[in-house]
């Protein structure tokens, strides 16, 4: 069973009958230094991850997906800064911090990386250090968060080596990541993520590079683990299978923009934006076949330097009505609760019908 | 020369009892001498003349090493790998002089999954392109570049791209320039090593697109390796399921997906995630219990059945044989016994004979 969809997000300190986000962004801009020059990698979003929902942000690479996530920890490469927006982080006593506000090496986004958010990311072998026991890694960061003694937060890592399915969890306390496989590497870097018990883990293409099997395997890890503490996910991927098993919210993100946000149902039943549609149409579905073909975007992603003038989709768009997409940003229209589109189509349903093709 | 019997005349390639054993892998730390790892063992395939043929199966299965061993990468352990020469008869890719691989070099090609470490950083696309054709000197110097402008018009790429190098490509169109490259020769076998696995969703539809549509009108014959069984599906017209260097399941496309024989096919197939959020509340998953198993550690018996919830007594002593079952080929003791959920009946959620 899936929570009922929350109302509209509100200031913190939200009612029982419409609990409060726990992190709400607001016009997040991310700019990245490159030698060609200074790439908007994110360019004003907005959204939030309700306590214990998932969140997915879907996108092509360039999109800006990953950088988002990061963000959200403060976390930027050092070409990269937060040029605008805020990130408020509902803290345990009520408190919000804007995280877009701390310094990125201080001591007050350091006692939230790890304890509060967490993350993991698409390589677990690049997560885990080569040359240390998973128990050498796993008892520093619980015994320092947690504040517990040495004996008792290695307790703490046999446990949560066994949640997440390593089989004799104390055994494998003294193994390198080296001897472990690749699924079950993803699963110790879950369980290092989860091991101080944060309240929202971003998990950034956690399955992308696992075989078929060992990635249903962790969804379904993440799903129990969400059930039983409630936690928050923010889940990035560019795979529109793993956004209708696991998410409950999408934001669909192009060229540094969400282009449209909305509940899995509402996105995968009643797609507003022609990229999102084109998305769900361009994935061969199981069943289908070989006979039709496969309903491609046309043209790609455009560099960043290079940005469409109007709508950044234009040039793709099936939709596009000339004069308008071509000039004009569309900006962000609300269609519902928790549910926008960027896109002038949606501004008048009757234009949307008539122009837009299925 | 390298004769070897005629090959059935839909047959272009024929793989019987390939066997790779790689020496085993000795650490600095490790002193006791390990088994060797079985990456490919006693693998037979057919492919036909105009098909594309999948091979499909996770991480270590061994389907990069057939498809190194067809290429002449790595030589087999055991086994024949006959090809229909162009007069008709047969070679042995195994046993080719100098000669004549140079000449199957440009008769087998293959798009590799990464078109960023495949293309020569340093070379302008008209020589990544047109390198192969120089030096087996199938086209005057002087008419290289027109040719691979035509190559690159092919793939729906501007001609004038021929004088750009790689770096100024984004990655679907890295990716047809590898494909540029493999058609250069006319070749009449294509290996697609995972060739669209690094491509974005948008740009993975143009590209599949397009190996159909060359497919078409050269007359090509695809072997398309890949994990992913919904793209297998699309483009496949028969598939090999491999699990731990071995071969599992043989099948046209539409009957393993309507239909799979082996417990595996059908665990992969409940595996993949289906693009419909409505679809999630049923428990349609088939849960695999452990790893795939450790290519040097093979288990006893059929290699699947510490993981298959119907292994008996004799899977877990005597290896299935791949066998003929109507028409299809399986390697499980109970093949016929079981009644095995294909994806229209993952779907619904209800069995097709129900």
């Amino acid at each position: 069973m899936r929570p009922i969809p929350m109302p509209e997000p509100m200031p913190f300190g939200g009612t029982a009958a419409a609990p409060s986000p726990l992190v709400a962004v607001s016009d997040l801009k991310v700019q990245i230094g490159t030698d060609d020059g200074l790439v908007r990698a994110v360019d004003g979003v907005t959204f939030d991850v309700p306590r214990g929902r998932t969140l997915c942000i879907v996108g092509e690479s360039g999109s800006g997906k990953s950088v988002t996530g990061r963000a959200l920890m403060n976390l930027l490469p050092p070409s990269g800064r937060i040029a605008a927006g805020s990130i408020l982080y509902a803290g345990r006593d009520g408190q919000a911090v804007d995280v877009t506000q701390l310094d990125p090496r201080g001591r007050q986004i350091r006692a939230l990386r790890g304890k509060e958010i967490s993350l993991i990311s698409q390589e677990p072998m690049a997560a885990l250090s080569p040359v240390h026991t998973i128990g050498q890694q796993l008892v520093p960061v619980i015994r320092r968060h947690l504040s517990l003694s040495k004996k008792a937060a290695q307790a703490r890592a046999v446990e949560m080596l066994g949640r997440v399915g390593i089989p004799r969890p104390a055994e494998r306390l003294n193994n390198y990541p080296f001897e472990f496989s690749g699924g079950m590497r993803q699963r110790v870097c879950i369980a290092l993520a989860l091991s101080c018990r944060p309240r929202l883990l971003i998990a950034d293409e956690p399955t992308t590079a696992l075989d078929v099997t060992t990635q249903a395997n962790i969804i379904d890890l993440l799903q129990e683990l969400q059930r039983e503490d409630g936690l928050s996910i923010l889940f990035i991927t560019h795979d529109l299978g793993v956004v209708a098993e696991i998410a409950d919210d999408v934001a669909v993100m192009y060229l540094g923009k969400i282009v449209e946000r909305g509940t899995v149902d509402e996105i995968f039943a009643d797609p507003r934006h022609p990229y999102t549609r084109a998305l769900l149409k361009s994935v061969p579905r199981l069943g289908s076949g070989r006979g039709s073909r496969l309903a491609a975007i046309r043209g790609m992603v455009p560099s960043p330097f290079e940005r469409p003038k109007g709508c950044d989709f234009h040039p793709r768009c099936e939709a596009a009505i000339k004069g308008v997409c071509d000039s004009i940003d569309p900006g962000t229209i609300t269609i519902g609760l928790r549910r926008d589109v960027r896109c002038v189509l949606a501004r008048e349903p009757a234009v949307l019908g008539g122009a837009a093709h299925g | 020369m390298a004769e070897t019997p005629a090959l059935p005349p839909e047959v272009l390639l024929d793989v019987r009892g390939l066997t790779k054993l790689f020496p085993p892998r000795r650490s600095l730390f490790q002193r006791k001498a390990a088994n060797p790892v079985r990456a490919v063992e006693d693998v037979s395939f057919a492919i036909r003349q105009g098909e594309t043929l999948g091979l499909v199966g996770e991480s270590g299965c061994g389907k990069s090493t057939v498809t190194r061993l067809l290429l002449g990468i790595h030589q087999p352990t055991a086994g024949t790998m006959r090809y229909r020469r162009k007069d008709g008869g047969s070679v042995d890719l195994d046993r080719l002089s100098e000669d004549e691989r140079l000449a199957y070099c440009t008769d087998l090609r293959i798009v590799f999954q990464d078109p960023q470490s495949s293309l020569n950083p340093r070379l302008q696309v008209r020589d990544i392109v047109g390198e192969v054709l120089k030096v087996n000197r199938l086209v005057p110097p002087a008419e290289i570049e027109a040719k691979v402008r035509d190559l690159l018009a092919k793939v729906g790429l501007r001609p004038e791209y021929a004088r750009r190098y790689p770096h100024a490509f984004s990655g679907g169109e890295r990716q047809r320039v590898g494909i540029a490259r493999a058609l250069a020769t006319h070749p009449r076998l294509v290996v697609l090593d995972e060739a669209v696995s690094a491509l974005d969703v948008s740009v993975r539809a143009q590209t599949l697109n397009l190996l159909r549509d060359l497919q078409e009108e050269f007359g090509l014959t695809y072997l398309f390796v890949s994990h992913d069984l919904s793209v297998i599906e699309y483009i496949c017209d028969r598939v090999v399921v491999m699990y731990v260097g071995q071969v599992v399941e043989i099948a046209t496309s539409e009957a393993l997906f309507a239909r799979p024989l082996h417990p595996y096919t059908e665990a992969l197939l409940s595996a993949l995630p289906i693009p419909d959020p409505a679809q999630r509340r049923q428990d349609r998953r088939i849960r695999l219990p452990g790893e795939v198993a450790d290519p040097a550690n093979r288990p006893s018996g059929c290699a699947f059945h510490p993981r298959c919830r119907f292994a008996s007594e004799a899977c877990r002593t005597t290896p299935p044989p791949l066998r003929d079952l109507g028409g299809r080929s399986v390697a499980c003791h109970h093949a016929e016994a079981l009644a095995l959920k294909g994806v229209e009946t993952i779907q619904t959620g209800h069995h097709a004979n129900a």
